[in-house]
């Protein structure tokens, strides 16, 4: 910063020397620790049903359950399929190209 | 958590009042600071200083509220002197120190004209004391911004200093 070059920027510095002698009030601690307890214990709740979604759901389990469910959806429409393979463009064609169910 | 603000308030306030146009507003700065931190602790790396850090996002702190004040400011369409750039009544504390107060409110006025990032940069530079390496730091800016948003900003503040002056 360059030093003052005229008057009003000497009484500008004046006032910026006396300006930083301004002392803050005292902060209002109770509506400070309210507010902080408040936004503790949220975030603790909010974290705690994190933990819990995600002990349920880990990555491993979440797959494997996955894979399990696809399988089982598969074998279930494979079964109703095998029912009513005749009237199914599909299944005719996929009987076509595997050689058939049974 | 209690001992953090303990620790640390004295000092996120007397930074903020440097920002702050009332002591309304400085509970909430300091409140939004102190909440920030709350939120943001997770992300903490312990490599950097704690204190450090809170500073930074007290810095941040004022920052936003100049620029919420600068968007208020311009969707009312009055001019600056006339709402809240005037010290509240608030703002005069009958214990502390009547003319130190008195002149903070004068520059505090003064550098409300000015841009918001601005402000805060000369916010930080004459009333705090703070050097342009640490203000960039402190902002994200390189040094060579600073000091070139620095000068503009310099120059602007002279061209409203000789403004308010008595012909």
């Amino acid at each position: 910063m360059k030093p003052p070059r005229s008057q009003s920027d000497a009484a500008w510095e004046n006032l910026v020397r006396q300006a930083r002698l301004d002392a803050p009030p005292a902060i209002d601690r109770a509506a400070l620790s309210r507010a902080i307890r408040a936004e503790t214990s949220e975030r603790a709740t909010s974290l705690g049903w994190i933990a819990t979604f995600v002990a349920a759901f880990a990555f491993r389990r979440a797959v494997a359950s996955c894979l399990l469910a696809s399988a089982a959806l598969a074998a279930l429409s494979l079964w109703q399929a095998r029912d009513c393979a005749g009237d199914l463009a599909w299944a005719q064609l996929f009987l076509g190209t595997t050689g058939g169910l049974r | 958590m209690e001992l953090l603000v303990e620790r640390h308030h004295a000092a996120i306030g007397r930074l903020l009042w440097r920002f702050a146009r009332s002591r309304a507003d400085l509970d909430d700065l300091v409140q939004d600071t102190f909440l920030r931190m709350v939120r943001g602790l997770p992300n903490w790396r312990a490599q950097q200083p704690f204190a450090h850090w809170l500073l930074r996002i007290a810095t941040n702190v004022g920052r936003d509220y100049f620029r919420r004040q600068s968007v208020r400011r311009r969707w009312q369409a009055e001019p600056a002197r006339e709402n809240e750039e005037q010290p509240a009544p608030d703002a005069i504390d009958p214990a502390a120190d009547p003319a130190a107060r008195a002149a903070a409110n004068e520059v505090k006025t003064m550098l409300a004209q000015l841009a918001p990032d601005d402000r805060a940069l000369l916010t930080l530079h004459h009333l705090e004391g703070w050097g342009l390496a640490q203000i960039a730091a402190q902002f994200g800016w390189t040094l060579t911004a600073t000091k070139l948003r620095a000068w503009r900003a310099r120059r602007q503040l002279r061209k409203l200093l000789h403004l308010s002056e008595p012909s």
